[in-house]
């Protein structure tokens, strides 16, 4: 570097030019050197400002992942083939619903699996006999589109048997808007996002209790079970590793008892408002009649026995859409196009529309349209004197038989091993 | 990639972390790099067409510094000018004019078989094509000499902070910077971080939450009640001031973690006593562009009275029509251009006074030109945000036959107007400030108070749906 010697400060003037440059240089590395070292210092000074939020959210991540909510489903589907008797529940973070049944199915390839909405989650393994293999993907179908999906995305390879399929009547509403969801819900899972974690964080802040309920169910000290997830471990219920849903609330027992409906708003409100899934609509879709009729017969195609059902309602549900005359027509068409459509492609259907359709009544149900493990059973009932189904599934008649004789069983559970 | 992702957050610490290690050229590789990878997140593709604007610019400017002849010389600035509003031109507006000849030959009872593209519009290409403009004209003008090294150019156009929303900088400010040495400061980065996270407040917290409200009316407009549309205008004009506002805090903040300082964009422009001082607040950098490169060349001043109020509305128009290829914005710039100049008119001009004094009191007159002008700029919002003319109109109807018949509710329940108040406290209690969290005067407990304050309300409240910034679609 060419530098006269004497404008340098600190540097003779008459100092040869070699010793000019080496001070220099010292000079421009010290100047990055300090530079350097004020940029580690502010970083640090930012990395301490952030230390607080940092710990926060490392103990609230340790409290989830000790609950179970935020193990991802494949975890989950793991932990439950090893260990089945544990049940699977989130509460705050998403459920995840579609992604832990589709691959619970693809991990066992049922013979016979139960699809639908959530008002199918009640089937249970041991209905079918003691070695059936059976999963229950309840919850992956909520309209035709996931329907259509479901039969799209299935390899013949993990294709069951046996399809027990209820149908809702919403799936042939043309005025039900509601999106398809498999395709996208296969592949989250809201454990791996950073969104649903943050949600999740949020809900808990604001739901009075909520973290205490969490310490409280990873604390040896309150006996919470070893589900896996808060609903799981704080309220003992969940999803089984078949698939099927249980609950923890107690069964009607005496005389005075009167049916409550849990849905909110009630089915009946929301059948005489037009909301929720009871959009009103002048007639069933044949349309949407047809798009059915193309998913059973590539079932078909592909070797699949479908038993059909309409999931029921509860008397006041029903009432409601027997009264509404935006709701009636498609109401009585459904409850006959679709029994129809059954029929003429040969396959075995139940309606189970209603708790009097099999002679039972509200007491099966826990609320306006969804029925328990035990109606269940007398639905399986009903298919189990179609000679067809008989056949296709074999034990499943004196398994039935045996589980509504039993004392044990009552009007929600039937007696099987392990609630 | 936006900033409001976690994989900006990423790409931030890793740009940093490095940039402070590498001597100046090395930093502007480093950014030409980085704004490549940035840009890239969003389209690869069109990565062409930047570096093709830029080269253009970048050679047409060395030829002009080389040149002596007048006649020669304008003919490199006709290249620059014609490349790059050719290509602002064609991927903006080709489908706009096309429609609306269309439009005109059908109402003249004439058949047009006209067919329009699909053209996507690439990211940032009306900023970085006025920045590129800026820097060819000043260079014309011999107001700047053209820089020789080519990285150095593409990071005055790409630099990542500013390049899709702005600050549109000029090439006097901006381009020089990146010619010397940065130095880093600690009170510069701090303030930078500061400015970050009222950005980010603002965008996330503010803009976000009041983003739906606004498109269930607006998009409903023909059924959405007066009282509806009043709130959902009322609700656009903070959306669209935070959303925009929040994205050039983040952006400036940004760049002075590098050592760069980007010119302010917006000075509390709602606080605004009228309208000629609301264009003096709000999108600075696009006003003083249009006064540099279309104002002043038109004539500016100099001219008849007649003559500079058309130039004024003409700026106004082509501002609007800068905005995009909808009959909507030129309605919105000429609402503009008509209310500039018809204030002085109705007496809402405010005493002139420098920005930078605006911490003084206000007196009640002061509260009140705000008000109206407030009112007139939303007003104006109504036809920024409809979706045609005609919505506009049906939306001015429905708010004005529920005003005269008196069906005026209050603001929707669980609306986020709460936040709007918040940051409009905080914003008028530091009005004297650059920005509304330059805090650095206090101590220590109650900077940091403030900051963890900001950063939970980020945490809990912002809208976690993904909404992209408003401005990326110009």
């Amino acid at each position: 570097m060419a530098t006269e010697s004497g404008l340098l400060p600190g540097v003779p003037p008459l100092a040869p030019a070699v010793l000019v440059d080496d001070v220099v240089q010292r000079g421009a590395e010290r100047a990055v050197h300090s530079q350097r070292a004020l940029v580690l210092r502010w970083s640090l000074l930012l990395l301490l400002f952030w230390t607080p939020v940092l710990i926060l959210a490392t103990a609230f991540e340790l409290l989830l992942w000790r609950t179970g909510e935020s193990w991802t489903i494949s975890r989950v589907l793991d932990v439950q083939r090893r260990d089945p008797g544990r049940l699977f529940l989130r509460r705050y973070l998403d459920q995840g619903l579609y992604r832990y049944k589709f691959l619970g199915m693809l991990e066992r390839r049922p013979a016979i699996l139960a699809l639908g909405s959530s008002r199918v989650m009640r089937f249970r393994a041991p209905m079918f006999g003691d070695s059936a293999n059976f999963y229950n993907a309840g919850g992956l179908i909520q309209n035709l589109d996931d329907l259509e999906s479901f039969v799209r995305l299935t390899p013949d390879t993990a294709m069951p048997r046996v399809i027990i399929l209820g149908i809702d009547m919403w799936w042939l509403n043309d005025n039900d808007r509601s999106p398809e969801g498999l395709t996208s819900g296969i592949a989250f899972d809201g454990a791996s996002s950073w969104k649903s974690q943050l949600l999740t964080a949020r809900e808990m802040l604001m739901t009075r209790g909520a973290l205490v309920g969490a310490i409280a169910a990873v604390s040896p000290r309150t006996g919470a079970g070893d589900g896996i997830g808060l609903a799981a471990r704080e309220r003992g219920e969940g999803f089984r590793s078949d698939g099927s849903l249980t609950s923890a609330r107690r069964p009607p027992e005496n005389a005075d008892w009167h049916f409550v409906d849990r849905e909110n708003p009630i089915i009946p409100d929301r059948i005489r408002q037009g909301i929720d899934r009871f959009e009103p609509a002048p007639a069933l879709s044949l349309a949407r009649l047809a798009r059915l009729r193309n998913v059973l017969t590539t079932l078909q195609r592909r070797g699949v026995l479908i038993l059909g059902f309409n999931p029921p309602f509860s008397a006041d549900g029903a009432a409601a859409l027997e009264s509404d005359p935006r709701q009636r027509e498609l109401w009585r068409e459904y409850r006959t196009g679709v029994p129809a459509l059954f029929t003429e492609l040969g396959l075995p259907f139940v309606d189970a529309s209603t708790t009097g359709a099999l002679g039972l009544d509200d007491r099966y149900m826990s609320d306006g349209f969804h029925a328990e493990e035990t109606f269940h059973l007398y639905l399986l009932r009903r298919f189990a004197a179609d000679p067809r189904v008989a056949a296709a599934l074999p034990g499943m008649g004196a398994a039935v038989e045996r589980a509504i004789a039993s004392s044990k069983t009552d009007y929600w559970y039937a007696d099987f091993p392990g609630r | 990639m936006t900033f409001t992702t976690p994989t900006f957050l990423v790409f931030l610490v890793v740009m940093f972390a490095t940039y402070w290690l590498l001597d100046r050229k090395g930093q502007n590789l480093l950014i030409f790099a980085g704004s490549l990878v940035f840009y890239a997140w969003w389209d690869w593709r069109f990565l062409g067409l930047l570096l093709l604007s830029a080269g253009i610019d970048f050679v047409v400017a060395r030829l002009l510094q080389r040149t002596t002849d007048p006649g020669r010389r304008r003919a490199f600035l006709g290249v620059s000018l014609a490349s790059n509003l050719g290509i602002l031109g064609f991927f903006k507006y080709f489908n706009f004019f096309v429609g609306s000849f269309a439009h005109m030959l059908t109402s003249l009872g004439m058949h047009a078989d006209t067919s329009t593209l699909r053209i996507i519009l690439p990211l940032g290409i009306s900023f970085y094509t006025f920045q590129a403009l800026s820097y060819t004209i000043d260079v014309y003008r011999r107001q700047l000499d053209a820089v020789d090294d080519p990285v150095q150019y593409f990071c005055f156009i790409a630099f990542f902070p500013h390049m899709v929303s702005g600050p549109i900088q000029r090439a006097t400010h901006l381009l020089t910077q990146f010619g010397k040495q940065r130095r880093f400061d600690e009170s510069d980065a701090a303030d930078g971080a500061r400015q970050m996270l009222w950005g980010f407040f603002k965008k996330m917290v503010v803009a976000d939450n009041l983003a739906p409200m606004v498109s269930a009316a607006y998009s409903h407009a023909s059924t959405a009640s007066g009282s509806e549309l009043l709130w959902a205008t009322y609700a656009f004009a903070f959306q669209i001031y935070c959303d925009f506002s929040g994205y050039t805090d983040i952006a400036i903040g940004c760049a002075k973690l590098f050592g760069f300082h980007l010119t302010r964009n917006f000075a509390y422009p709602y606080f605004s006593r009228g309208i000629v001082e609301f264009w003096r607040r709000w999108h600075i950098t696009l006003s003083t562009w249009f006064r540099e490169y279309l104002y002043i060349p038109l004539g500016g001043n100099r001219v008849a009275t007649w003559r500079k109020h058309l130039n004024v509305f003409i700026v106004f128009v082509v501002s609007g029509f800068w905005h995009g290829a909808n009959w909507t914005f030129i309605a919105w710039g000429g609402l503009h251009g008509f209310f500039y100049l018809a204030e002085p008119v109705i007496g809402l001009r405010a005493p002139s006074r420098d920005l930078n004094h605006d911490h003084a009191r206000f007196s009640t007159g002061d509260l009140l030109r705000i008000f109206v002008t407030f009112q007139l700029v939303c007003l104006a919002w109504i036809f920024f945000r409809a979706d045609s003319i005609s919505s506009g109109f049906t939306i001015l109807h429905r708010i004005g036959s529920a005003v005269a018949a008196g069906q005026l509710g209050g603001p929707p329940r669980r609306s986020p107007f709460g936040w709007v108040v918040v940051m409009l406290v905080v914003e008028w209690l530091q009005r004297g400030r650059p920005h509304a969290l330059a805090v650095q005067s206090w101590r220590r407990p109650a900077r940091w108070a403030a900051y963890y304050a900001t950063v939970a309300a980020i945490l809990l409240f912002a809208q976690l749906q993904f909404i992209p910034f408003i401005y990326f679609q110009f």
